[in-house]
């Protein structure tokens, strides 16, 4: 029996080795009764696994898992340097006339790519203020869309992710040596393959480790998404500038933690 | 050193439940004074300001008896055909914003045109445009445009009550402090166009149909225990002032909540009567939150009341219970006609950047994500049944030296005076001149201090005590029309009730183009639905901004169920540890794995109690698999913790964000 079927992608790459993937319908098989009386959702909703590939020699299967935890760090120090970085954006803006019509867009040019685009973003938030050539419709009004859906995509993502149970299974060369259901009120379910030396369990109960702590992560995501929009905030004119600038927050959030991989930190990135 | 030597603040963080900013000592405080950067044109118009004021205790016997103060001698300031009336928008808004906004304040800015330019004509002005404030611009930038220098209010160029009409950030702070030392100066912002229509409405409804309240005049002190600062004000400021109106004013009513009356419910109890005072004085300390927290821009500057039990009964966050914010004001309330006035840390707005740290230390201490006005007195301004007049209150942190000299000790003349001065049919921005003098006098006689000596021979204390009073002083504004003042009866006429402004709004024929339209400026959007009503600005982002907001308030609600069912939950930790032979074939059921040995079972419940199965091979504990069960255990409550920790923070950041 395949346990589990195949993956649906993620449509973000924030949520990388996240992946969410549909309940099985097959008979006497329920996922959903742990997950705190969200049985009759189950057959509707897709729930969270964290499925790590490891190779078979020890030693670089636990490089693999060093290096993922170099970026769980680097994600966790990025995070708690970006309200710095929104300040300084903010400075930046101001100094150079703000998002409005002043904005010159060359000065965007200078920026990094995570400032440049939400002051990029900024900016379309404001146009329509100021004459009809910015209707919906326009290239400007796209990438706000596009920043708004992918906004919401991901919250439903996460959404699922803090409040649903989660999988979370380690492989060795293709032979599954652990597998945890994680309930979603903190309860650790774990199933071990007979006969594993205690080096090969530590593989499994670090994957572990690293799961929830990405899973935290993206949470934590979120505090820092809000209050960088209120920040943000103060460039909009806008009505409701807060809330309309979460999803610029948001996205400047993935592309700074997007960088690290850039940066080529590790190969893969968990968060 | 003792704590006498130490200067106490009126502001408590919320977040912490500390006081916002610690007890400071003199010498601290001094080097404050001692870095103070007076500009040339500060200096200038403190010099006139004193001069003016000297001239009036020459000419008067002193300075209480002098009718004109900022204005030019020979105008009546309780006249607004002799002192004139003006309103100050930011230059940069959109023909369209402002076109809104003179749209919503239309009422009053009529009946103040009907007013001031009844015998002159220019006696009545808009500044707005190229003639409005400019971003970046100082006071006498300003003045320059409309032909003035440095000096007394002269109508004839500039009227003497100006109202601003626009939030710190588009009119800072600092411009409305310089331009308050000659003018009267109030100053207005709403988060909509609705807001701004029922202030004028309000207004507009209470001085036409001439409100005769009843001469009341409460007066609200928290005396919270082992609180220093509210001990302070309750027996120096409270006490003394309603006294002093009585045996001054015994045609008024004085009522005193004070301590054990002074709890929150007493507070809601006087705001929600219909007998609500005709003025209100209220003493005690401010909340104050870090920036950019949820609560901050809701919260800061509401009032802390009888029910923190101070600081060593109380520690860690403050709860919402303990302090009146402008969420509290009863929707069945009706201030129209009534005066307020807040002495409370931050009780009329939070500027961007701390000044004691800026000029204190050189740090550019960011104290909150944008300078805003607190959320009481724009909501008393607002309110639908009828809105309060107008407010006065304290930008940043309000100090006990306004009131309390050192050598001196209790020192209420400038407070006894302002109020005299509005119970006498004073403007409350005239009435308020008396802060202004004092802001002028202090500055200028720290400046002499401080030109006259060196750290050397420099007394701190001193020094300190003048730089606070000082800021103090400056740091008083009015929320509202300068030009507003006291509505009560006079003894001949009996106190008439308040009616309700909802029928005149719902008269008015502009109302449909103004109903849910954010103000420039504002951060929220109105608390209505955003549909269809964006007449008077169409930014377009209606529905979105509704799509959005209704996501997030979906994502908020359904991580608040979470932690609900989570903490109901977390009475108990289980982590169990089971092996199979072949464990793909295992399947998940029912909460278990079937088909596999449990080896390992741990449940630690809330109480303390535990149960635990412990796995044994051939009659043997297996010590390994033991340890992995472990180590299991303790990743599964740390994980627990962090993660109720974290959404916790989400679930606050996303109401705090959405809340109207």
């Amino acid at each position: 029996m395949n346990f589990i079927p195949p993956f649906t992608e993620s449509p973000s790459g924030l949520f990388q080795t996240w992946q969410f993937q549909p309940a099985p319908a097959a008979p006497g098989v329920s996922y959903a009764i742990d997950a705190g009386g969200a049985e009759a959702e189950a057959g509707a909703q897709a729930y969270p696994v964290w499925r790590l590939e490891l190779p078979a020699d020890p030693i670089s299967a636990e490089a693999v898992l060093s290096e993922r935890q170099e970026v769980l760090g680097a994600s966790r120090l990025a995070l708690e340097d970006v309200p710095a970085r929104i300040d300084e954006l903010v400075l930046h803006a101001r100094a150079t006339g703000g998002v409005g019509l002043s904005f010159a867009p060359q000065t965007a040019e200078t920026l990094p790519e995570p400032e440049a685009d939400a002051l990029e973003l900024l900016h379309t938030l404001e146009l329509p203020a100021v004459g009809l050539s910015f209707a919906a419709g326009s290239d400007e009004r796209r990438g706000l869309e596009q920043a708004f859906d992918q906004f919401k995509a991901d919250m439903d993502d996460l959404l699922r992710l803090v409040t649903h149970f989660a999988w979370v299974e380690t492989q060795q060369e293709g032979r599954l040596i652990g597998r945890t259901v994680v309930g979603w009120s903190g309860d650790l379910d774990t199933l071990w393959q007979s006969g594993l030396t205690p080096e090969e369990r530590e593989l499994h109960r670090n994957s572990l480790r690293q799961a929830l702590a990405s899973r935290n992560i993206l949470l934590h995501a979120i505090v820092v998404t809000v209050r960088s929009a209120a920040k943000l905030a103060v460039l909009l004119t806008t009505p409701g500038g807060a809330v309309l600038a979460i999803p610029v927050a948001w996205k400047f959030i993935k592309e700074v933690l997007a960088d690290i991989e850039k940066y080529k930190l590790i190969t893969q990135i968990p968060v | 050193m003792s704590n006498d030597n130490l200067l106490i603040l009126n502001g408590i963080n919320g977040a912490s439940g500390e006081y916002d900013l610690p007890p400071q000592r003199p010498q601290d405080v001094a080097r404050v004074a001692r870095g103070l950067p007076l500009d040339l044109a500060e200096k200038q118009d403190i010099q006139i300001r004193r001069a003016v004021d000297q001239q009036s205790i020459a000419s008067f016997g002193s300075l209480q008896s002098a009718e004109h103060f900022g204005l030019v001698e020979g105008k009546d300031p309780k006249d607004l055909s002799q002192a004139g009336w003006g309103v100050i928008f930011p230059s940069g808004l959109e023909a369209r914003q402002l076109a809104a906004l003179k749209e919503a304040l239309q009422p009053l800015l009529a009946h103040r045109q009907a007013q001031a330019a009844a015998a002159v004509a220019h006696y009545y002005k808009e500044c707005s445009g190229e003639l409005g404030y400019q971003t970046g611009k100082s006071k006498n930038d300003f003045l320059k445009l409309h032909g003035r220098g440095p000096g007394v209010a002269d109508p004839e160029k500039l009227p003497y009550y100006l109202l601003i009409a626009g939030d710190p950030e588009q009119i800072p702070y600092s411009f409305q402090y310089q331009l308050d030392v000659q003018y009267a100066v109030g100053r207005v912002f709403f988060e909509s166009y609705e807001d701004y229509y029922r202030y004028a409405v309000s207004v507009v409804e209470a001085e036409k149909q001439g409100y005769k309240l009843k001469k009341k005049a409460a007066f609200f002190g928290a005396a919270n225990p082992d609180d220093g600062a509210t001990q302070l004000s309750a027996q120096h400021l409270i006490a003394p002032l309603a006294e002093h109106i009585r045996t001054e004013k015994p045609e008024w009513q004085v009522q005193v909540n004070q301590a054990e009356k002074a709890y929150k419910k007493d507070l809601d109890q006087l705001l929600r009567s219909k007998d609500a005072p005709a003025f209100l004085f209220t003493a005690s300390h401010g909340m104050a939150f870090p920036s950019g927290d949820p609560r901050q821009i809701p919260h800061q500057g509401a009032l802390l009341c009888q029910d923190w039990p101070g600081p060593k009964a109380h520690k860690g966050r403050i709860p919402e219970n303990f302090y009146f914010t402008g969420e509290d004001l009863a929707s069945d309330a009706n201030l129209l006609g009534t005066l307020a006035f807040f002495f409370a840390c931050y009780g009329a707005g939070t500027p961007r950047l701390d000044d004691f740290n800026r000029i204190a230390f050189k740090d550019k201490n960011e104290i909150a994500p944008r300078a805003f006005l607190s959320q009481l007195p724009t909501r008393m301004l607002a309110h639908p049944n009828g809105g309060a007049l107008a407010v006065v209150g304290h930008v940043e942190r309000a100090w006990g030296y306004s009131f309390v000299w050192e050598g001196v000790g209790e020192d209420l003349t400038t407070f006894e005076s302002t109020l005299t001065r509005l119970m006498d049919g004073h403007p409350i921005g005239s009435a308020l001149e008396h802060f202004n003098s004092r802001y002028a006098e202090l500055a200028s006689d720290l400046t002499t201090e401080l030109d006259e000596t060196d750290e050397e021979t420099q007394n701190v204390v001193k020094i300190a005590g003048m730089w606070t009073a000082n800021h103090d002083a400056r740091n008083y504004m009015v929320i509202g029309d300068p030009a507003v003042r006291m509505m009560a009866s006079k003894q001949a006429s009996p106190p008439q009730e308040r009616a309700s402004i909802a029928e005149t709004l719902g008269r008015a024929p502009q109302v449909s183009s103004i109903v849910v339209t954010p103000a420039p400026g504002a951060v929220q959007a109105a608390s209505g639905p955003a549909v269809g009503t964006m007449a008077a600005v169409d930014y377009g982002l209606g529905d979105t901004l509704a799509s959005l907001r209704g996501g997030l308030q979906q994502l908020g609600s359904k991580l608040g169920d979470f932690l609900s069912q989570a903490l109901d939950d977390a009475t108990s930790l289980e982590v169990s540890t089971y092996v199979s032979d072949n464990i793909a074939a295992v399947k998940y059921e029912k909460g278990q794995f079937t088909g596999a040995r449990l080896r390992a079972l741990t449940r630690v419940n809330i109480d303390g109690d535990t149960i635990v199965c412990v796995p044994e091979e051939d009659g043997e504990v297996d010590i390994e698999l033991w340890n992995v069960h472990l180590q299991m255990l303790q990743q599964a409550q740390a994980s627990r913790s962090e993660l109720l920790k974290t959404a916790v923070s989400a679930v606050t950041g996303l109401t705090g964000l959405l809340k109207p």
